[in-house]
């Protein structure tokens, strides 16, 4: 085929800027690092990078989320274990003022100690974080939760708990309602409460009592009433405010064929034991547990404590009737704290371990991320040497022509 | 013997003209349009030695046109390529991206979610979505200034196209005159201009049998007829004031003809204006519209710190100036009928704009530009009168409608750029929800309540601000189950709805069973075993700080499906700048090939019409010794005249 000059060394031109292109491409890529300098080199290339590095932003746009659920899950378990101790150390004071052989103002100086327990439980249950949140609070994060007025104590936070993300689809409590983990526990024994009535004159108490037959337990108001039979004996009457009469059985009547009070009194799945001696004409009534504070229990103990019994018997049983009331309460509210902490715990758990795969996925999607987006020295270095040579190939072919065309124009 | 000196005179000169050919070929080995001369010998008639039978210009009128479309689909690739590289950089940069502060954005809410009563993480939130808006706003001005430029550019090229036309038709006149007829000099600048021309639009050139060349756009447009030449000219385009049309005044009408342009420098810049710049703006657009509304539409249905309902975050993306703006009403309108434009779900909204004509007074066309399907028609019976379609609605307001008007609807028009965070007080943020579900203290089941969802707050309930009217009550009757009650007044709103405990997703209380299916705009969900008598309050939220139920609500908007139903926020970014980078990297491969053509091109006209320096030294070197051996006939003949005379005189 015939070629113009002209066109000849247009081409020529042409296959030396081609090979200079080439090298300039690979000599950015050793400077930048990156394989691709834009999109357009490789569209498909370039979207999963970009669809990468979003998810690793989106991971780590957890990362703080993680600490703070954890900062605030660690308070919750540190409060949580910090107000158990205290429970278990007004338990102790509680004990050591069951006996009888204590004086009055002995107990009073026990109360002064349950009255700083509660006083620490206040606090912690008005814990507040460092950005001065209520951490019991619920929705209400910024007053605080619990407020005592004359001895009562009331609830001003949210019944509704918050919640943050910290990983996808996985959300933990941020904030929890206090109600919920320190005003919201069933009295006495959980299912029933006794008390004496206040006019009793005997030295007989029950102990906070049993529901030993769930299927039998009938949850109503009951009185336990007692009285003297024919034969002299002191014998007792169950009634039930919507029962009626359960022990004795109808239509047995009231007192001759009422049971003879012993140590045990059981009814309706309710067993209660009994202590000292009633007289005819007390009376105890058994009402349905009802939602209590820890605050509210631990008050009545220094309420309890606070007044006397000047070794009175009938003084001495009312007393143990209550405190009776009030270690079992205690123990709810342990219990109950002990839940709370161990569903921090699992919080926790859940928490550290979303942590754990968030970072464990992210350094995993970063390096394949970098395999995408990384340009390989070897490689390069291998592309641009072929290169090099490749260019100063056609260097020389271009000079051995001109040469030939010049010893043309020669002759 | 007079014979031998005529051959010889007549060969000299016929040699010379053959060196001058030669010397002339030589000289413009760098000038590309020359068409190299051939000189052919003919015997001569009147003694049998040698004359120039004729000087050929070596040509091949494919190979020119060849060349002509090489030229203008590389011209075409180079631009697009051009305008395309930029717009890429502008919106393919990981660091300063629209992404990047969709990143930031989410960051800052999931932080603030930790806190949600904070005033410093508040303000930090609504910063990132100012920051957010800046960018929407800076890309969209780059768009625009992108798309000036082409405006600009179009118009600088049809002065330059004029003046090559204005130009081939005055070498039609000159080639037209009897003189000049075949003059190769002429042929050639003719050749060159059009071949100039050929970089900026392409064209059919026809010659004629009078030796005239026709330059025809298109469909049979023309753009030289003989000695006549039409100027272009740009308008703004009846269809969208911003961008320019091409049109050609034919004495009496513009006709437009810029889709008949696709090659050549203006058909690239009008290839990247509608297939690149403007489909990307309207992703832009489109996005801006989903992140506003999206999200204002999400605070209104929580509550703020000051215990009311939430307003906009950003502004209001059916404000009247907007929806004006949609409807772009043609100059040539003669209805007096006023339309606006509402977007009704931008989750359903396309990138396209569409056409709207209406036919007769009463009748109606909605065509979808980008892939010209009807997608309504219809009678409009009154007005007003409305036409839904792809998550907008057309509303015709008032007026009256005149057969063959026409409308531009552009559902995305100026959103990225009026792109504005409204909200200046952070406690404005409604990141709360504005119902609270509480258990009865007395309860005594073990029954839990909950807010699962807020989905409409201008449902009645929410009529009075600060409370719920009514606030209502959940009353079991049995362990099975419940009542809806007015806690108010009491009165039963719906009863004996039976209840499941075993159900481990609980049981959603809103909307109640039929026939009374009672909807207060929200979802509550029961579960656990409830007991007779158990009740579970809800009422109106105003004491919410740490409530981020709401703002839990708004971190999942960024990883929904919001965008054309099937990408979140950022995937929508990065398809959009994709789209680009995937064009620009076809645009690469376009201009590759196309330079690969044009090269062949040239080689090809080359070796047609090249001047190829060997053969033309070689020629150089026979003409010369055959014009000396024409001088030596005559020097012969000159010897036997001599000779002869000689013979005379002896």
């Amino acid at each position: 085929m015939r070629i113009a000059t002209g066109s000849f060394f247009s081409s020529q031109v042409d296959i030396l800027s081609e090979q200079y292109e080439k090298i300039s491409k690979y000599n950015t890529q050793i400077d930048t690092g990156y394989k691709l300098q834009r999109s357009s080199e490789d569209p498909v290339l370039a979207y999963r990078i970009k669809l990468t590095g979003d998810y690793i932003n989106n991971l780590e746009a957890y990362t703080q989320n993680g600490i703070s659920a954890r900062n605030r899950n660690e308070m919750f378990q540190s409060a949580s274990t910090q107000a158990i101790n205290l429970i278990d150390n007004i338990n102790q004071v509680l004990v050591s003022s069951a006996n009888d052989t204590q004086a009055d103002s002995t107990r009073a100086a026990l109360g002064g100690q349950i009255q700083e327990y509660l006083k620490n439980l206040f606090n912690i249950a008005n814990s507040k974080d460092g950005t001065g949140q209520y951490i019991y609070a619920g929705f209400n994060s910024d007053v605080p939760p619990f407020t005592k007025n004359n001895n009562s104590y009331t609830y001003n936070g949210g019944f509704e708990k918050t919640s943050i993300n910290i990983g996808p689809n996985n959300q933990v409590v941020f904030s929890d309602s206090g109600y919920d983990v320190f005003g919201k526990i069933l009295q006495g024994n959980g299912s029933f409460v006794v008390t004496a009535n206040s006019a009793n004159t005997g030295s007989g108490w029950t102990d906070a009592g049993v529901v030993f037959d769930t299927s039998a337990y009938v949850s109503d108001n009951y009185t336990i009433s007692f009285a003297q039979n024919a034969a002299g004996e002191t014998v007792y009457s169950v009634t039930g405010a919507v029962s009626g009469q359960v022990v004795p059985p109808l239509p047995a009547t009231i007192p001759n064929d009422a049971p003879v009070v012993t140590d045990q009194i059981s009814f309706n799945g309710i067993s209660l034991k009994m202590h000292g001696t009633p007289n005819p004409g007390d009376s105890l009534t058994i009402q349905p547990a009802q939602y209590e504070s820890v605050f509210d229990t631990v008050q009545q103990m220094v309420d309890l404590l606070g007044t006397g019994v000047n070794s009175d018997p009938a003084k001495q049983a009312q007393f143990h009737q209550v405190l009776s009331k009030c270690f079992a309460s205690l123990n709810q509210v342990r219990d109950h704290l002990i839940e709370h902490q161990s569903v921090v715990g699992t919080r926790i758990q859940t928490i550290e371990n979303q942590v754990r795969e968030n970072s464990q996925i992210s350094n995993e999607q970063t390096r394949i991320k970098s395999q995408l987006e990384s340009a390989d020295p070897v490689e390069v270095y291998t592309q641009l040497q072929q290169q090099q040579i490749a260019l100063e190939a056609a260097q020389t072919s271009y000079n051995i022509v001109r040469s030939l065309m010049m010893d043309l124009l020669k002759i | 013997m007079s014979n031998i000196l005529n051959i010889g005179v007549q060969s000299l000169s016929a040699y010379q003209s053959a060196l001058e050919i030669t010397s002339q070929n030589l000289g413009n080995v760098g000038n590309d349009d020359y068409s190299r001369r051939q000189v052919n010998f003919i015997e001569a008639a009147n003694n049998n030695g040698v004359n120039i039978g004729d000087v050929r210009r070596v040509y091949d009128s494919s190979t020119n046109r060849y060349l002509r479309q090489t030229t203008s689909d590389f011209s075409k690739s180079d631009v697009l390529l051009d305008q395309l590289v930029t717009l890429e950089s502008l919106l393919d940069d990981n660091t300063n991206s629209i992404g990047t502060y969709l990143t930031s954005s989410l960051t800052a809410l999931r932080n603030l979610n930790a806190n949600a009563g904070d005033d410093k993480g508040r303000s930090l939130y609504l910063q990132q979505l100012g920051i957010l808006s800046n960018r929407f706003q800076a890309i969209n001005a780059q768009f625009q200034l992108s798309l000036g430029s082409v405006n600009e550019s179009m118009n600088n090229l049809t002065s330059t196209i004029n003046q090559l036309t204005q130009k081939i038709s005055e070498l039609n006149l000159q080639l037209t005159q009897a003189d000049n007829a075949g003059n190769p000099s002429l042929l050639d600048q003719r050749e060159s201009v059009l071949r100039d021309l050929s970089k900026y639009l392409d064209f059919t050139a026809q010659e004629d049998d009078r030796g005239s060349v026709n330059v025809i756009v298109g469909n049979g447009t023309l753009l030289v007829f003989g000695i006549q030449s039409f100027p272009l000219s740009t308008v703004a385009s009846n269809s969208d004031p911003l961008i320019t049309d091409l049109v050609i005044n034919d004495g009496s009408n513009n006709i437009v003809i810029s889709n008949a342009i696709t090659g050549g420098q203006m058909g690239g810049l009008i290839s990247y204006r509608n297939q690149s710049l403007m489909p990307a703006q309207r992703a832009l657009d489109r996005l801006s519209l989903s992140v506003m509304d999206e999200m204002n539409d999400q605070n209104s249905l929580g509550v703020n710190l000051y215990g009311n309902l939430g307003g906009n975050i950003f502004q209001d993306i059916n404000s009247t100036s907007l929806v004006t703006n949609r409807a772009i009403s043609y100059p040539t309108n003669t209805g007096s009928e006023q339309i606006t434009v509402d977007i009704t779900d931008t989750k359903a909204l396309t990138t396209s704009d569409y056409m709207l004509t209406f036919d007769t007074a009463s009748h109606y066309i909605l065509t979808r530009k980008s892939d010209n399907s009807t997608v309504s028609t219809g009678n409009i019976v009154a007005i007003p009168a409305a036409i839904s379609v792809d998550g907008f609605s057309i509303n015709i307001n008032s007026g009256t409608i005149a057969a063959g008007d026409h409308y531009t609807i552009s559902p995305t028009r100026s959103a990225a750029n009026t792109m504005s965070v409204i909200m200046s007080d952070p406690k404005q943020l409604a990141l709360a929800w504005p119902v609270t579900a509480v258990s009865s203290s007395t309860n005594s089941g073990a029954g839990k309540v909950e807010v699962t969802s807020v989905y409409d707050t201008t449902n009645p309930i929410f009529t009075t601000p600060g409370q719920l009217t009514p606030p209502l009550l959940i009353r079991f009757t049995s362990s099975s189950s419940y009542e809806i009650v007015n806690a108010t007044t009491n009165a039963v709103i719906q009863t004996a709805i039976p209840y499941n405990s075993s159900t481990s997703t609980g049981t959603v209380v809103f909307p109640t069973p039929a026939p009374t299916s009672y909807d207060p705009g929200f979802t509550v969900k029961l579960s656990g075993e409830i007991m007779a008598g158990d009740t579970f309050a809800l009422n109106y939220n105003s004491t919410n700080t740490a409530d981020n139920r709401n703002g839990l609500a708004m971190e999942a908007l960024f990883n929904a499906a919001n965008v054309d139903n099937s990408l979140s926020f950022s995937s929508a970014y990065h398809a959009l700048t994709i789209d680009i980078s995937t064009i620009t990297n076809r645009a690469k491969i376009d201009l590759d090939s196309s330079k690969a053509l044009l090269n062949s091109a040239k080689q090809r006209f080359g070796s047609i019409s090249g001047v190829n320096v060997t053969e033309e030294m070689v020629g150089l070197s026979r003409y010369q010794q055959a014009y000396q051996a024409s001088a030596q006939i005559i020097q012969v003949a000159k010897a036997l005249f001599e000779t002869v005379i000689g013979i005379a005189r002896g």
